[in-house]
């Protein structure tokens, strides 16, 4: 089942389509996502699967990121992670977030607080996003499509909510892969492969 | 880089919490352009640039009440005794009949600070209340009489995301398209 959480469109032919989709789903497409062979997210869900926990929610000292480098050069995806441990949704704060392919796309974010991000339009979507992953601490994988400024993206990607050893969830392990990176178009334009 | 660090506050009861977590007011205008918070906010903060005060007769809030219709628009009255009415479009009463208890607790506490603060309150609000966890943005606005006391204040939020899903999930099942 796949759930619609945002979509909108603006005069100037932006667009942005945000889906949640099913762990299943992952667990279906994410195997075979680097042409057949298992996507980086795949290897971050299977880690974050084994990882030791407290009351079922994994550990965030224990992750190892850099085990799914190879992969994730492979596939042109993106680890990093958001710390989360502030109460406030606007003090989240992206950690190894380096950008990806082209980087007027996917810049990067290192280090930079959500409330400061510079994309206006992406910020309440994404801090809700973030926030539904941290109360619901449990991993949520969604699918988002934009068109902003003639450049358009797609790509999946998988938050891993990870706690520390009082049980408050501090860490959101981030994977992401790019589906589809045209140079520029319209929303009808954009294909999204949903099967890998 | 962690400048500009947010404040939050929390309450608990029991397995209850409900973080009110402030937003700067200078995002209404970026980031709630075309939504009801947004134009109140233009409203309320046009008064007050105009006149340095947001005078209730002014603001004509019982006015505002039946044109916007919605759900998420309550405004409380303070002048009313010894605890506030509520008025929202769908049903009033005074606050004693707010369930559940920790959410009322919560926003009376909250309304006796902005009364006496003055000043827009525009917050993510990150609450589990009775099991149930749930989030949603609010504006809070006091309003004032023409000795400067706040003698009502107006709240505004967005659907919460339980709220939202099941609004989708309805349009969905009766076959209609989804509103952008």
């Amino acid at each position: 089942m796949r759930d619609i959480l945002w979509r909108t469109e603006d005069t100037r032919g932006g667009y942005q389509e945000r889906i949640l989709g099913s762990l299943d789903e992952l667990a279906i497409v994410e195997p075979r996502g680097l042409n057949g062979r298992p996507s980086a997210i795949w290897e971050a869900f299977q880690q974050y699967q084994n990882l030791p926990r407290h009351n079922s929610v994994p550990l965030a000292e224990f992750f190892r990121p850099e085990l799914m480098e190879d992969t994730a050069k492979a596939d042109m995806s993106s680890l990093s992670w958001i710390d989360v441990a502030n109460p406030n949704p606007e003090n989240y704060i992206f950690h190894g977030h380096r950008g990806l392919c082209d980087v007027s796309v996917f810049p990067k974010y290192d280090g930079i607080r959500i409330g400061d991000h510079p994309l206006k339009r992406n910020r309440y979507a994404m801090i809700e996003e973030y926030i539904d992953c941290v109360q619901a601490r449990v991993p949520r994988y969604h699918e988002i499509t934009q068109i902003y400024d003639g450049k358009s993206r797609c790509y999946r990607r998988a938050l891993l909510p990870a706690v520390n050893n009082s049980g408050d969830v501090v860490k959101l392990f981030m994977a992401m892969r790019v589906l589809e990176l045209p140079n520029s178009g319209t929303a009808a334009s954009i294909s999204c492969r949903t099967d890998q | 880089m962690e400048t500009n660090r947010a404040p939050a506050r929390t309450d608990h009861f029991g397995d209850d919490s409900m973080s009110r977590c402030w937003l700067p007011e200078s995002a209404i205008h970026e980031m709630e352009r075309s939504s009801l918070i947004g134009q109140l906010y233009v409203q309320w903060d046009g008064l007050r640039n105009a006149g340095g005060a947001t005078f209730t007769p002014i603001f004509d809030w019982e006015a505002l009440l039946p044109r916007y219709q919605s759900p998420l628009l309550t405004f409380y009255d303070l002048e009313t005794g010894t605890e506030p009415f509520f008025y929202a479009h769908d049903h009033s009463g005074f606050m004693s009949a707010l369930k559940p208890d920790f959410y009322r607790r919560c926003l009376l506490a909250d309304l006796r600070e902005i009364a006496e603060e003055k000043s827009a309150w525009y917050q993510w609000v990150v609450q589990t209340i009775s099991g149930k966890q749930d989030f949603y943005r609010r504006l809070i606005l006091p309003l004032m009489d023409r000795n400067g006391r706040c003698n009502h204040i107006l709240m505004v939020r967005t659907w919460s995301l339980t709220e939202r899903r099941n609004t989708v999930d309805s349009v969905i099942h009766a076959g209609h398209p989804l509103e952008n």
